[in-house]
């Protein structure tokens, strides 16, 4: 009784936050119209009811999903009643659940904003929560008028179990990417409403990215996290020996964050200089915008073919009407603005830390450019000519290639300059160890034989940036040790009080170690081969000995299982089992890949196929340098936690005694 | 056989519509895979059926290489082309002649073997047992099929032993099959049903359907699924009216639906020979439905305490939410701030050898002429404004303070 409860009261909720969220979006509007507190005050309030609804509506699909209530359309489709509670639970394995969740995710943000600022930015905050609320009741709609997750079956059709989550998505990583995936999307919409509330108001100073700097470091963070385990999911899961195929989905979440990293680096320049406000603006409204437009391209169909999109019906049309509304009602806001926003500064001198962080945006933009036109032209090809022109990797790592390799040496260049003016002098002085370290990373690849441009390029560009960040806390630990502190003092006193600064650099670090992965890729190795039980194959210095294989029986799949044990220069390094399974419930097959990884590399194989006569088919693949790219994203952790970290408030006032 | 004949025919005869007389011919070859002269001179059969079930019967032979020709045919008409070889009748396929369609020749072909009593490598390739409930009975239909991987049809007399067997569920009822009576070769004896062939060579040899009633209890079914010989493949198709199905170490599978009918569906491989799987279906308890008057008082009551929430400031307002609001203290000047972080930076960078002394001592005095400036500025925007109400002028501690403070008197906090 008390799921059926619970299920009802999330369905009525689910309503009533549409009419809550309509109704604090029009009081907000009128609270920043008219300044008056009351009103303000009820739109906050109002905010508050839609995060309470919202979390009402999850709470009764969880309750659904946990209690086998597969007269849920949405929970047959996507649970069954032996599916483990931990991918029961997981209730954005379905569209209708995974738009509950973003949607309750931007009532949680907005309700955050609400709390944050209950005594701050008091004439900003109607039109923030005007335009949180713009994102609510057009996700909330689509939730409870399109796609509700709370929709009945027909009377006489309900089934007694459901045909469960797809089994791809039934891994760790999966159960957490999604999450991470909306922080990142939806942490977004804040800064996004800051800078309209700005735009709208007129007070465009620095407050709006003030208020919103651990917003949109934590959206960017979040969504760089997410990035890379779609990327771990896909190469431990999707067993084709890869982890980004530029594939559309992939891409809609790149783009928006390399709008956020172009973002990071040049609000820099607006709060040391004042310069780049309209740019600004323009690519928080862009990673906003790009967010939205991600998840309308990957839940309209659109991607698969513009037909679908069509007959994705009002779904389709009502996202791509949402996106229009939002880029084009913000670009007018800004265009408004433009006189406005004029910086009185102009660059001291070109070879200045923010001329750096200039160049870095445009190659940002560059790259984001490339992906937006190699993820659309297929969609555009097909509706103009009728025919869907793939772009694939070839086209990606062509164009992309060269601007990554120029924005690696940005990373190494932005630190080594100062702010406002560099002399010639200094700079040589700070360029030689960098520089050096790159030359002897050039001469030591070609002595090993490297002949590729690319890697040689991205290799040394690596050597150079981590030489660069070496030199920085070397010469940073070095100025605070003059004042008589030990190394270990002097470190986190630097940390301490250039926590950005220093946190960064660390994430620089975790970018270097990724693209050391990449550059990895270029080394690529792929063979298939048939081999009878016994049979040895030696590919690479490597042997792989093939024994015997297995059936597999699991109550709710079955396949086959390849015991292979393998040698590294005739030295065991262990029994590897590739195994072929049939998932019966969703009449699905999966290919589980076996690896042995090294930091050098990964020995990765899958069961490609099975002969009547026990003959396997086996495909592996070597990939160098690949585990650089997790342990880079280990660091990534790190360096984004400790420019997090809560430590601003004290080294700011320990920053403002230094003498 | 023949009953999978009538049936077919039966089938194609219902598709045939406006009756218009034209002559239609069948022609063909009938082949022996490994004994060619064989063939010669072999009875072939043409049995057909019009659009008013009228059954058509010819008969010709083939000549020393196989071909058969019939001529002549009435149509519209559906027919199948049989050869008798041996003491067996061996179907071809199938030829329909439609009203109106230009085509009125069809090419069958049919192919004959010789008989074997090695029934060794014969296997149940699939056995499906689909349960549904309906009037209080469980309805239990089976479904066989049996392979046959040689060239030749396995038969045994009637006295040997089965070749293989179904085993039906215990306690079953009357069993009726398609036609009112079971295929050549099949007995059923103490719930088992005995296969003696013909099985024809290829994957579908030989198939069987049969169906039954269970009476079973409380709309609950406990029973067993026996198998005498191997399976390769068992399906179990339960029809879902609210079950929970237990079928043992089967895997629970898609759920499928059928005319409307939504099957819960369990499957199994390479089940041995002597297997008995224990099938329990229980009904599941009806879910608890809320009355609409409860969802209706609920919604209402939940609406209206959100609603006296948010409309609270609006109906309630008071000068004390609105003097909390003016107590927030002054943000610092951007220009401020950002002329501090610059200096900060200049002397970092100094510290770390990017500027020299000569730099760093130029764009420090830049910085202090440009703070010196945005001073003055904010100095002379403060003379400009007019004095702020001295009501206004409440700390956050709680404490007033007088109109020309800027900081506050008790804890010091920029007011």
């Amino acid at each position: 009784m008390l799921v059926t409860l619970l299920v009802a009261l999330g369905g009525l909720s689910l309503y009533l936050s549409v009419f809550f969220a309509i109704y604090a979006g029009v009081v907000g509007v009128l609270a920043g119209r008219r300044r008056d507190a009351a009103l303000t005050s009820s739109a906050e309030r109002g905010v508050i009811a839609v995060f309470v609804l919202l979390s009402l509506s999850m709470l009764g699909l969880e309750a659904a999903l946990l209690g086998d209530r597969f007269d849920l359309a949405f929970v047959a489709q996507i649970s069954t009643r032996e599916q483990p509670w931990m991918f029961k639970v997981a209730l954005w394995g379905g569209q209708a659940g995974s738009l509950l969740l973003w949607t309750w995710m931007l009532g949680l943000m907005s309700f955050l904003v609400v709390l944050q600022n209950r005594r701050r930015n008091r004439s900003l905050i109607p039109w923030v929560v005007a335009v949180m609320m713009l994102n609510v009741v057009f996700f909330a709609a689509l939730v409870a008028f399109v796609s509700n997750p709370f929709d009945v079956l027909p009377p006489g059709s309900a089934w007694s179990s459901g045909q469960g989550m797809n089994p791809l998505l039934q891994h760790v990583a999966m159960l957490i990417h999604p999450p991470i995936l909306y922080v990142g999307f939806i942490g977004f919409s804040v800064p996004f409403a800051f800078a309209s509330a700005a735009l709208i108001t007129g007070e465009l100073g620095t407050t709006w990215f003030e208020t919103t700097r651990r917003w949109t470091l934590t959206a960017w963070f979040f969504l760089g996290i997410g990035l890379m385990l779609g990327g771990r999911w896909a190469y431990e899961v999707l067993g084709w020996g890869g982890y980004w195929a530029w594939d559309p989905v992939e891409n809609s979440s790149l783009m928006p964050w390399l709008a956020g990293t172009a973002f990071l680096h040049s609000v820099m320049i607006q709060e040391k200089r004042g310069m780049l406000k309209v740019w600004n603006f323009a690519l928080i409204g862009m990673a906003y915008t790009l967010c939205v437009f991600g998840t309308f391209l990957t839940r309209s169909g659109v991607v698969q073919s513009v037909h679908s999109f069509a007959n994705a019906g009002w779904f389709g049309q009502l996202f791509l009407g949402y996106v229009a509304v939002l880029a084009v009602g913000y670009a007018a806001l800004l265009v408004r603005r433009v006189p406005e926003l004029r910086s009185q500064t102009r660059l001291d001198s070109i070879v200045s830390r923010e001329a750096s962080f200039l160049l870095n945006n445009y190659a940002f933009l560059a790259l984001l450019a490339i992906v937006f036109y190699g993820t659309l032209f297929p969609v555009v090809s097909e509706a103009i000519t009728g025919v869907k022109i793939q772009i694939g990797p070839p086209f990606f790592q062509r164009y992309a290639g060269p601007v990554a390799i120029f924005l690696l040496f940005l990373t190494g260049v932005g630190p080594l300059v100062a702010w406002r003016r560099a002399t010639w002098v200094n700079l040589r002085k700070s360029f030689l160890w960098p520089a050096g370290a790159a030359v002897i990373a050039t001469v030591l690849l070609l002595a090993f034989g490297m002949r590729r441009f690319y890697p040689i390029a991205f290799l040394a560009m690596c050597a150079f940036v981590t030489a660069t960040i070496s030199e920085e806390y070397a010469r940073g630990i070095r100025a605070r040790m003059r004042r008589g502190e030990s190394p270990a003092v002097a470190f986190v006193e630097l940390l301490r009080r250039n926590q950005r600064r220093y946190g960064g650099y660390i994430v620089h670090l975790a970018v270097i170690l990724m693209f050391v992965g990449f550059a990895g890729a270029t080394f690529n190795l792929e063979e298939t081969k048939l081999l009878a039980p016994g049979e040895r194959w030696t590919l690479a210095g490597y042997t792989v000995e093939y024994r015997q294989v297995r059936p597999v029986d699991h109550p709710h799949y079955a396949g086959a299982v390849a015991r292979l044990a393998l040698y590294d220069d005739g030295k065991p390094v262990g029994m590897l089992l590739p195994e072929k399974r049939m998932y019966f419930q969703q009449e699905q097959p999966t290919t589980i890949p076996a690896v042995a990884s090294n930091l050098t590399e990964d020995f990765y194989v899958i069961l490609a196929g099975l002969e009547p006569d026990q003959r396997a088919a086996l495909k592996v693949y070597i990939n160098p340098l690949v585990n650089w790219i997790w342990i880079g994203g280990f660091v990534f952790v790190i360096g984004n936690t400790l420019l997090l970290w809560p430590m601003g408030a004290r080294a700011k006032s320990a920053r403002e005694r230094t003498p | 056989m023949s009953v999978r004949l009538r049936f077919a025919v039966a089938l194609v005869a219902t598709l045939l519509g406006v009756v218009t007389a034209q002559a239609g011919t069948i022609e063909g070859r009938v082949r022996h895979a490994s004994k060619p002269e064989a063939v010669a001179g072999l009875v072939v059969q043409a049995i057909g059926i019009d659009a008013s079930e009228q059954t058509i019967q010819r008969e010709t032979r083939a000549d020393a290489d196989g071909r058969y020709r019939f001529a002549d045919l009435p149509t519209p008409a559906a027919y199948l082309i049989r050869a008798r070889y041996g003491e067996l009748a061996f179907p071809g396929g199938s030829a329909v002649f439609r009203p109106g369609e230009p085509e009125l020749s069809h090419t069958v072909d049919v192919e004959v073997f010789d008989t074997s009593g090695d029934a060794s490598r014969l296997h149940i390739a699939s056995l499906q047992w689909v349960i549904a409930r309906s009037a209080g009975v469980w309805r239990i239909n089976q479904n066989a099929v049996i392979s046959n991987p040689d060239p030749a049809v396995v038969v045994t007399t009637p006295d040997a032993p089965p070749m293989l067997r179904i085993a039906l569920a215990p306690g079953h009822g009357e069993v009726e099959t398609l036609f009112g009576r079971l295929p050549d070769g099949v007995v059923i004896r103490d719930g088992v049903a005995e296969i003696r062939g013909p099985v024809l060579p290829g994957k579908d040899g030989f198939s069987l359907q049969l169906a039954y009633d269970l009476t079973a209890p409380d709309a609950a079914l406990d029973t067993t699924i026996a198998l005498p010989d191997a399976v390769d493949e068992l399906g179990v198709y339960v029809q879902d009216f609210g079950i929970d199905v237990d079928a043992g170490p089967l895997h629970p599978a898609r759920p499928t639906r059928e005319n409307d009918v939504i099957y819960q569906s369990f499957i199994g491989f390479e089940l041995p020979a002597g297997s008995v799987l224990p099938l329990r279906v229980t009904a599941l308890a009806p879910l608890p439905v809320l009355p609409q008057a409860v969802l209706g008082i609920g919604a209402a009551l939940l609406a209206g305490a959100l609603l006296y929430f948010v409309a609270g400031p609006l109906v309630f307002a008071s000068r004390r939410d609105a003097s909390e609001r003016s107590a927030a203290p002054a943000e610092e000047s951007p220009a401020k701030a950002a002329l501090a972080a610059a200096l900060f930076d200049l002397e970092h960078d100094f510290e770390t050898g990017k500027l020299s002394p000569d730099d760093r001592d130029r764009l420090r005095d830049d910085l202090r002429r440009e703070a010196l400036g945005a001073l003055a500025r904010e100095r002379g925007q403060l003379e400009s404004s007019p004095a702020p109400e001295p009501s206004a002028r409440i700390c956050v501690c709680g404490r007033e303070a007088r109109a020309d403070d800027r900081f506050c008197a008790g804890c010091g906090k920029a007011l």
